[in-house]
């Protein structure tokens, strides 16, 4: 499954980087932020964070090695009492994506492995995901949950907002 | 007659306690595991083609799978899985690499890391892991 950022391939996405939550706020008033556009925010501060679960227009949170200090327990437990989807790039550290799985059982169901290339050699195919998400620890079926179901259950989602 | 019956229960008592010994050492030592030995050392191929700007060589293919499995999992793991290209045919750039049963997820997990090849960009797309060889071979269209 492709989202892309200049819509060419798959279903379009917009990736907002927020320091708080007033940015955030105003960000998503802006004409780019279409109905059928998935929204994914990358919050760099506990408040914009906040404001990200909370908000239903957000479809993810961008799980990265620069933000991680703010995915503290209660920002975990928030995310889960709001279901929120949380993607993290393959490109990370092995160390981050070690904690994205770990944290995947405990609080983040919605998980979701992109492997955000700009070009052709650098698309993960899904079994090679598979194995390595196993590799770094998790279960095969719900590597295959983290990989196959997950962002089918994202592109749902944005299908019963928009209908 | 009743020194007879000791020496009898004596004997059974014996037989039953060597049995016992026996039984308990069989279950500490974890025995019935060492059985899948042959299992554990099963070849696994797996089948994969080549997304690339110009063509590539079976040899140089290797030799990337082989530094991509070595910068991800180490020398150990490289030794275990020990991956090799047994089969590449140039003209549909499609391959075959075998490995073993304990290795072939790190593998499959270090594919995505082979980038280039002198310069040419390249995607290795695992397709299908199998067993046997001969399975393979059919998988790419060779007898």
């Amino acid at each position: 499954m492709v989202f892309s950022e200049d819509g060419l391939v798959g279903i379009k996405r917009v990736t907002i980087k927020a320091e708080n939550g007033n940015q955030l706020k105003k960000m998503l008033k802006k004409p780019f932020i279409e109905r059928d556009v998935l929204v994914f925010v990358k919050p760099l501060s506990i408040d914009a964070l906040k404001y990200a679960i909370i908000n239903k227009r957000v479809n993810a949170v961008i799980l990265a090695d620069d933000n991680m200090r703010i995915f503290k327990k209660s920002m975990l437990n928030l995310l889960r009492s709001y279901d929120k989807f949380v993607e993290v790039s393959l490109k990370s550290s092995s160390g981050l994506l070690y904690n994205a799985i770990v944290f995947a059982y405990k609080w983040i169901p919605n998980i979701i492995f992109s492997s955000y290339a700009s070009d052709f050699n650098e698309i993960w195919s899904p079994i090679s995901k598979i194995s390595y998400l196993t590799v770094l620890g998790a279960d095969e079926e719900e590597a295959y949950k983290f990989v196959i179901l997950n962002p089918i259950k994202l592109l749902n989602e944005l299908n019963s907002t928009n209908n | 007659m009743n020194s007879i019956q000791l020496i009898i229960d004596i004997i059974l008592i014996l037989w039953l306690l060597i049995l016992t010994v026996l039984y308990l050492r069989k279950k500490s030592l974890n025995l019935n595991i060492v059985k899948n030995k042959k299992i554990v050392r099963a070849k696994r191929y797996i089948v994969f083609y080549v997304i690339a700007e110009s063509k590539v060589k079976g040899d140089d293919l290797e030799r990337v799978v082989r530094n991509s499995l070595k910068d991800l999992l180490g020398n150990v793991w490289l030794n275990i899985a020990n991956p090799k290209v047994v089969t590449y045919r140039e003209d549909t750039q499609e391959g075959i690499i075998s490995t073993n049963r304990i290795g072939y997820k790190a593998v499959l997990a270090s594919l995505p890391f082979a980038k280039e090849i002198n310069g040419n960009k390249i995607l290795i797309v695992p397709r299908r892991t199998t067993g046997s060889l001969k399975k393979a071979k059919k998988l790419i269209g060779l007898k």
